[in-house]
């Protein structure tokens, strides 16, 4: 062998030749320093590096950090999904409330209104049939007017200004 | 191999069992936390990636299909971690790791010609890809057909690979003579 067979050797190392490869390595190697040189540094620098590695030890607090991340996370997702259950509920008991007394709300709002307009036409009936009264009411009609008036102006006047 | 009281854990983790998947944690964690110390040369760093690697896998376990292959799977979500940490430190894109372009990446910062280097810097000196298959081989014991398969290339790449980083390794950690 003419050639030295390095990439082998790192194969060799691994045990992942086939027995006929290994065979013709262990063959070199008997007779090449430099081949033999370099495989005891390779194997030298692999036992290093398992022994660096080996001395590296994990957080003894790494699992509880974890599954107190994962607590957190599933906590948050299911306030969340809460946050949506009880939208929904309160939409629902909304939409029920309103089937159920929509329409005692709209006769009740419908009367009212009914009331009210004929209070309003009561009152003109009442303060016409009493002259002294009548009279108070226009007179006081007409000092809104004037005070609307005046105030209306000076309001320009000082915006204008 | 993983034996059947291991293989009976991972059922019950998948299955959404918090115990059993702090069990897993406790196990599995010097191998995750190791390797991505390897990987990123940062203790600090590797803190952070091992939790996220395990909360990813807590998530995404009931996707294993076969849970022999827990501890790989497992190492593949860091090893993707890593890579994207390193990405990002990097402020650019990590090429494709093709052979070519799998040369150095770490040793922009020249170092001491006079300074011994020690295992870890010897490492950190190293290309990402020759990082990842040294670190699967001589920390995690996988073989090479096993690597192959993690990391998704052939398996003469594996071993060209491995011996490209071997031989980085000793020209780093001779530097000094």
């Amino acid at each position: 062998m003419t050639k030295h067979p390095e990439e082998q050797l790192s194969a060799y190392l691994d045990d992942e030749l086939t027995p006929d490869e290994r065979r013709e390595i262990e063959a070199h190697l008997e007779t090449c320093a430099s081949c033999q040189a370099l495989l005891e540094d390779l194997a030298g620098n692999n036992d290093d590096l398992v022994q660096t590695f080996s001395l590296i030890e994990a957080p003894f607090d790494l699992e509880a950090r974890v599954m107190q991340s994962i607590g957190a996370e599933e906590k948050r997702q299911f306030a969340c999904n809460g946050r949506i259950v009880a939208l929904l509920l309160g939409l629902l008991t909304l939409g029920l409330f309103y089937l159920l007394t929509g329409a005692i709300i709209g006769k009740l709002i419908h009367g009212w209104s009914k009331l009210v307009v004929t209070l309003i036409y009561a009152s003109s009936h009442f303060i016409l049939s009493v002259p002294a009264l009548t009279g108070g009411t226009i007179v006081l009609s007409l000092f809104i007017l004037v005070a609307s008036f005046v105030s209306l102006k000076r309001l320009l006047r000082t915006s204008a200004s | 191999m993983v034996d059947e009281e291991l293989k009976h854990i991972i059922h019950r983790a998948k299955r959404g069992d918090r115990e059993a998947f702090a069990d897993l944690v406790q196990r599995f964690k010097g191998h995750v936390y190791r390797y991505a110390v390897g990987m990123l040369g940062d203790r600090m760093d590797a803190e952070d990636v091992s939790q996220e690697a395990f909360i990813k896998a807590y998530y995404s376990l009931s996707s294993l299909d076969n849970e022999y292959a827990f501890s790989s799977w497992l190492l593949r979500i860091a090893g993707n971690l890593c890579k994207d940490r390193l990405k990002k430190r990097m402020n650019a894109p990590i090429q494709e790791m093709s052979e070519e372009q799998n040369g150095r990446i770490a040793d922009q910062h020249a170092a001491d010609p006079l300074e011994k280097l020690s295992m870890e810097e010897g490492l950190s000196r190293l290309s990402v890809g020759h990082r990842e298959v040294l670190l699967l081989h001589e920390i995690q014991g996988y073989n090479y057909e096993e690597i192959a398969e993690m990391i998704d290339v052939p398996l003469g790449t594996v071993k060209s690979r491995l011996f490209a980083a071997r031989i980085n390794l000793r020209k780093e950690l001779r530097r000094e003579d």
